[in-house]
């Protein structure tokens, strides 16, 4: 089990108070398999692609063009895992010979939250399918015909 | 304070979970989301607050406003929108992480810990010195020398081996400095289908082919037969009031001709442990001027360390003779590690009359073992062999500058190890082993929060009266005393 690269900029993820109240679509960054990798507001998803606002323009990636397609829907705070994980091994100096195992065993299970704590909020394509990326969208039903970027 | 802190962070560490529905389905929409988005068919969206459904009408209303596909807000105040226009519904529901679950359970298991090391710091970290045959514990030196004015020999029983090469690992699984003078290895040939036992506080060795264990067995929890023997060991708890009060076990063996003795073998709880680290704890920071005075020749310290030591005693054998019981002898080794079999010899008693013994000892300080009757066939002089002193190791954390030793004596530090290799002739041997030295005990900062001048003079004034206020604290820890000490055995 290991850390999931997530491309997404920090100050782009909402902490996860603000998601409720957020009315627009999520950040979204798209490497494709060539050129560089494009990032801004996913405006819509479906199993046939994903339109991303770029500046003032919309940009369609159909899934032959997507290598990851990355969407962070929270900030996490692995800080707090990995301080309490630190804490809580070195509280095991006072266990004496019992360090032994209670040293390794909050190793692993901090290491092991800490992994699950970045997770989390990532999705990713393809290990998830497009279509799941509606959810994170400005029109997760779908965007009007009509629309153009102001 | 720490733990508080984290408690507050883990309320900082939330997670989204965003769920979609369709308007068909409205009435199952998750009532935890403090927010329902209504996304329009024309892609604006009402963002409602204090929202609920009203399905008869195929309406949700709410609070908040509605924003266009642009998101400018178009309009605020309360809504009622019809399900037919909605899209879909998005909820949010922002939830503490579940992720922390397992940090908080190692964390209650982690301050178990350390408050029980804390507040019972006689059960964690002690040892004395330990050797290994076989990777099998199989005794521990000079338990009752903590300082070099105690230095003494000590000699164990290890058990039956083959002979040629016997290697013995010597560690130091303890905060604590051991000067070992010397190690021999005592090793006296066995006879056919007997043993050779050492006769408990002298230097002889007893060769014996009848050792029979008894036929009955009765002490104050009633027939005590299955409880001692064949691996296991008999023990009783400590008295709640008195960590001296004595019980007895009546046992009774066939008639066996003689001579006799009767072989013991035991091991002591953590009561003694417990006792000794008290003692160093109420003496606090001066521990070592009452130590120093000891090596000068001075009393204050060995002559209620003497007392405490008759206070607990060792286990009494007495015979039945004639009607009356009388005292045989005595079983004693100090440490809770390696059980050492100690042999009693018996006064003479007719050779077709059922022989009863009777065992005084302290409650809750003693595991018997094996308690057989020997016909004791004749003293046997063993082969001592010296070893070659091979380094295995220097403890990490305290290596230092330190080269590993060859030669007697060794001072070893906690973590240290060394292979003693001894060269017997080939043969069937019991194999007895002999250390001498001593051992210091380092004061553990722990102990100094427990520094009582008054307690410490206590016990060197009044140890009988000591021993009694002592007797709650111990019985609070007992179960869990011994199986804590092992597991907290220093090593690297």
């Amino acid at each position: 089990m290991a850390c999931t690269h997530n491309p997404v900029p920090d100050e782009r993820i909402l902490d996860a108070e603000q998601v409720p109240t957020w009315t627009r679509g999520l950040w979204v960054v798209v490497e494709p398999f060539s050129g560089n990798p494009v990032e801004g507001e996913l405006v819509e998803a479906s199993g046939q692609g994903v339109t991303v606002l770029i500046g003032q323009s919309l940009v369609r990636f159909r899934p032959p063009d997507c290598q990851r397609v990355t969407v962070a829907v929270f900030r996490t705070r692995e800080s707090v895992p990995v301080i309490w994980t630190i804490a809580g091994t070195l509280s095991t100096l006072s266990h004496g010979g019992f360090l032994l195992i209670s040293a390794p065993v909050w190793q692993i299970v901090g290491n092991t939250t800490v992994v699950l704590m970045h997770n989390r909020p990532i999705h990713q394509y393809p290990d998830d399918p497009l279509q799941d990326f509606a959810r994170f969208a400005r029109f997760p039903q779908g965007m009007p015909a009509d629309f153009t970027p102001p | 304070m720490r733990w508080v802190t984290l408690v507050g962070l883990v309320a900082c560490t939330a997670h989204v979970d965003r769920s979609l529905t369709l308007p068909i389905n409205a009435a199952g929409l998750d009532k935890r989301s403090a927010f329902l988005k209504a996304h329009m068919k024309d892609g604006s969206v009402y963002l409602l607050r204090r929202w609920t459904v009203n399905s008869p009408q195929r309406l949700v209303a709410g609070i908040g406003e509605l924003q266009d596909a642009h998101r400018r807000v178009v309009a605020k105040g309360p809504f009622e929108v019809r399900l037919d226009d909605v899209a879909l519904f998005e909820t949010n529901v922002v939830e503490t992480s579940a992720e922390l679950a397992p940090l908080a359970v190692v964390t209650g298991a982690s301050i178990a810990m350390t408050v029980f090391c804390l507040t019972n710091t006689k059960s964690c970290f002690g040892s004395c010195p330990t050797f290994y045959l076989g990777g099998e514990l199989r005794a521990e030196g000079f338990s009752e020398s903590v300082a070099p004015s105690l230095e003494a020999t000590d000699v164990d029983a290890i058990g039956p081996h083959p002979g040629g090469t016997v290697i013995v690992r010597m560690t130091n699984e303890a905060y604590e400095t051991h000067v070992v003078k010397r190690v021999a290895l005592l090793a006296a040939p066995r006879p056919a289908g007997g043993r050779v036992l050492a006769e408990s506080g002298e230097d002889h060795l007893w060769r014996s082919t009848r050792l029979a264990p008894p036929v009955a067995c009765r002490a104050a929890e009633g027939d005590c037969l299955a409880s001692m023997g064949d691996g296991r060991e008999r023990f009783s708890p400590a008295d709640g009031e008195d960590l001296a009060a004595r019980e007895e076990i009546h046992l009774t063996f066939a008639p066996q001709a003689g001579p006799l003795g009767l072989a013991v073998s035991t091991r002591q709880t953590m009561l003694s442990t417990y006792l000794f680290y008290q003692g160093l704890a109420w003496m606090g920071r001066d521990a070592g001027r009452r130590l120093a005075d000891l090596e000068r020749g001075g009393r204050d310290v060995a002559g209620p360390a003497s007392t405490l030591r008759d206070l607990l005693g060792g286990i009494e054998v007495h015979v039945r003779r004639n009607g009356e019981w009388a005292r045989a002898g005595e079983a004693r080794e100090t440490g809770p590690l390696a059980v050492d079999t100690h042999l009693v010899r018996l006064p003479a008693l007719p050779s077709n009359e059922p022989i009863e013994v009777r065992l005084r000892l302290t409650k809750g300080l003693w595991r018997i073992g094996d308690v057989t009757l020997a016909t004791l066939d004749g003293a046997v002089e063993p082969i001592r062999a010296v070893p070659r002193i091979v380094p295995v190791r220097l403890g990490r954390r305290f290596g230092g500058e330190r080269a590993p030793q060859t030669a007697f004596p060794l001072t070893t530090l906690p973590g240290d190890a060394y292979d003693l290799e001894f060269r017997l002739p080939d043969g069937d041997y019991e194999l007895f082993l002999e250390s001498r030295g001593y051992y210091l005990e380092w004061l553990r900062e722990e102990w100094l929060a427990e520094e009582s001048p008054a307690k410490a003079a206590l016990l060197f004034l009044a140890p009988r009266l000591a021993l009694r206020m002592l007797a709650p604290a111990f019985k609070a820890h007992e179960a869990e005393m011994e199986a804590a000490f092992w597991r907290s055995r220093y090593a690297e």
